[in-house]
């Protein structure tokens, strides 16, 4: 291996560049005078602009002037910064996952964007980026990372396609996603914030809206329009997504126009969640996750790793048995007893009753009092779906109402597990279970009856 | 209470708690001490695990001590699994 120092590819300044230009204060400093300031000259109104992209431009070419690294026997070394230098050598057997994604700027000259992440959480962002490395590079990290963990074995080439999304449940996973209602829910705040600067007068002279028919339709074009929006994403997004298991190593590569792929081996996953929502399920499907310990590979929360985005309820026991074989899903979770039922129901009136208390006392308005009953079925709801289940190593959780969460866990795999018991709970054998996994994610179902949780405090007595 | 291979933990008034700690999970452990808790000899340990942190507060200053070598010692003993 070459233990030359070297640079990122020049691609890699106009990357920092983007960033520089996205990240967010500066960026609203910059508009907000050009805005504000209209002295009617050109040059004085977008000067500050102008410094803004400049020093963007600038900052981007020092962070890729003073990005270096260099490979060696066992470790890689990188040092980086503009003002404060950070110099780090990462042994490659500490490196714990490696993600590579291609997007467009990449792509013009094909190169690779590297993620690697060590386990280090306390000392400082476990994450390394290398925005900008040739194809051949990123392979030698892989290897070098690969021969480092398997004690310089034979590399087995043998790759088992676990796991492959059809167009079909691309089509259908974009359809049914969440993800709409975020994109709505982005552009209603956008609205409502820059509602000032919108001429609302002066639109009204060309289009004529004084009735409320017209907003109406305005509002429902726009949902669509954001709902549409969200399906192409997901379907860039999601569009090629494999699973294929290589010995101890799981890969996940998806993506159509920013590829992207996923690795970790198989000892970092801590737990598996199966995450049902309600239209989904209707359909059969459910979707999976993994959390894992250390940083977030899938830029979604920390730990947390979409493992299958989409797959059928009656397929997902055996795929999980053949990645997973230490893992048993299965469905029979232990529900919860009558005795908890009144709990969940009240404990979820509570919540909402404020709402009509306020409008009956100071509005003397009743009809929020229908709230209760969405109320009332949200609580019976969580009650029906909570539950939990040990099966020999393996501790099975289960809650929530809309979409539910099933987190199995491993035995050796749990930090810590607490009981707890609050004095109404006590009154009628109820506890609440908490168990915590590595990345310090907790899972806890509440009103487990008394004999339960204890089943589930001496099963893990015994370590 | 400490045992050869887990901690137990009580605590909690309107809310009592128990929490299990197996001791091989126990990654550190910190003594910490506020002016106040320096003056009357007292001092609090955490139990740190790679995912929860855990208190026992405001113990004597020397047991907290003895404790604090007593559950490292342990973890030591016990340092079979990473």
């Amino acid at each position: 291996m070459t233990h030359e120092t070297k640079r990122l590819h020049p691609i890699a300044i106009v990357i920092y560049t983007v960033k520089r230009l996205r990240q967010g204060p500066f960026l609203v400093l910059a508009l907000l005078i050009a805005i504000k300031k209209k002295t009617g000259d050109p040059f004085i109104d977008w000067l500050p602009l102008f410094l803004f992209l400049l020093y963007a431009l600038f900052a981007g070419y020092m962070s890729w002037r003073r990005f270096t690294y260099r490979f060696e026997e066992n470790e890689m070394y990188i040092e980086q910064g503009i003002f404060v230098k950070k110099k780090r050598y990462i042994p490659f057997e500490r490196i714990q996952g490696i993600s590579q994604s291609f997007g467009l700027l990449q792509r013009l000259v094909g190169v690779v964007q590297v993620h690697i992440e060590t386990a280090g959480r306390q000392i400082d962002d476990p994450e390394v980026v290398l925005p900008a490395i040739s194809i051949e590079e990123a392979d030698q990290i892989k290897r070098a990372i690969r021969n480092q963990n398997e004690g310089n074995m034979l590399i087995q080439n043998e790759m088992d396609v676990v796991f492959t999304l059809r167009f079909r449940d691309v089509l259908f996973l974009a359809v049914t996603s969440g993800g709409a209602f975020g994109v709505i829910a982005a552009i209603g705040a956008f609205f409502s914030d820059f509602n000032d600067f919108i001429p609302f007068e002066r639109l009204k002279t060309f289009l004529p809206i004084d009735d409320m028919t017209s907003t109406i339709v305005l509002l429902f074009t726009m949902l669509i329009v954001a709902y549409i929006l969200s399906i192409v994403g997901h379907l860039l997004r999601y569009m090629n997504f494999t699973v294929v298991k290589q010995k101890n190593t799981l890969m996940i590569t998806t993506g159509l126009l920013q590829k992207k792929s996923i690795s970790t081996s198989i000892e970092r996953v801590q737990a598996i969640v199966v995450k049902e929502s309600p239209i989904r399920y209707l359909f059969g499907y459910v979707s999976v996750h993994l959390v894992h310990a250390g940083g977030s590979l899938d830029d979604g929360k920390q730990g947390s790793l979409l493992l299958f985005p989409i797959v059928r309820t009656s397929e997902v026991t055996s795929l999980i048995a053949t990645c997973f074989p230490e893992y048993r899903l299965h469905g029979s979770l232990r529900s919860l007893c009558t005795c908890a039922r009144w709990r969940y129901m009240l404990r979820s009136l509570y919540t909402v009753m404020l709402i009509p208390i306020i409008t009956i006392v100071f509005f003397q308005r009743f009809e929020t009092l229908l709230l209760l009953v969405p109320a009332v079925y949200v609580g019976y709801r969580s009650y029906k779906r909570a539950g939990v289940a040990i099966k020999s190593e393996q501790l099975a959780l289960r809650r929530g109402w809309l979409t539910t969460k099933t987190v199995y866990m491993l035995k050796h795999r749990i930090q810590s597990l607490t009981i707890s018991q609050s004095r109404m709970q006590q009154r009628l054998g109820l506890c609440t279970v908490h168990a915590t996994v590595m990345p310090g994610i907790r899972t806890k179902v509440v009103d487990v009856d008394e004999s339960t949780a204890k089943t589930i405090y001496e099963w893990f007595l015994g370590n | 209470m400490i045992r050869d291979r887990e901690i137990e933990l009580e605590h909690g008034v309107w809310i009592r708690k128990r929490t299990l700690i197996p001791l091989h999970r126990v990654q550190h452990v910190d003594a910490k001490q506020g002016p106040l808790a320096r003056k009357y000899k007292l001092a609090s340990l955490y139990i740190y695990t790679a995912a929860t942190a855990h208190e026992i507060p405001f113990l004597d200053e020397r047991e907290a001590e003895k404790l604090r070598h007593y559950i490292s010692s342990l973890v030591k003993e016990d340092d079979h699994d990473a």
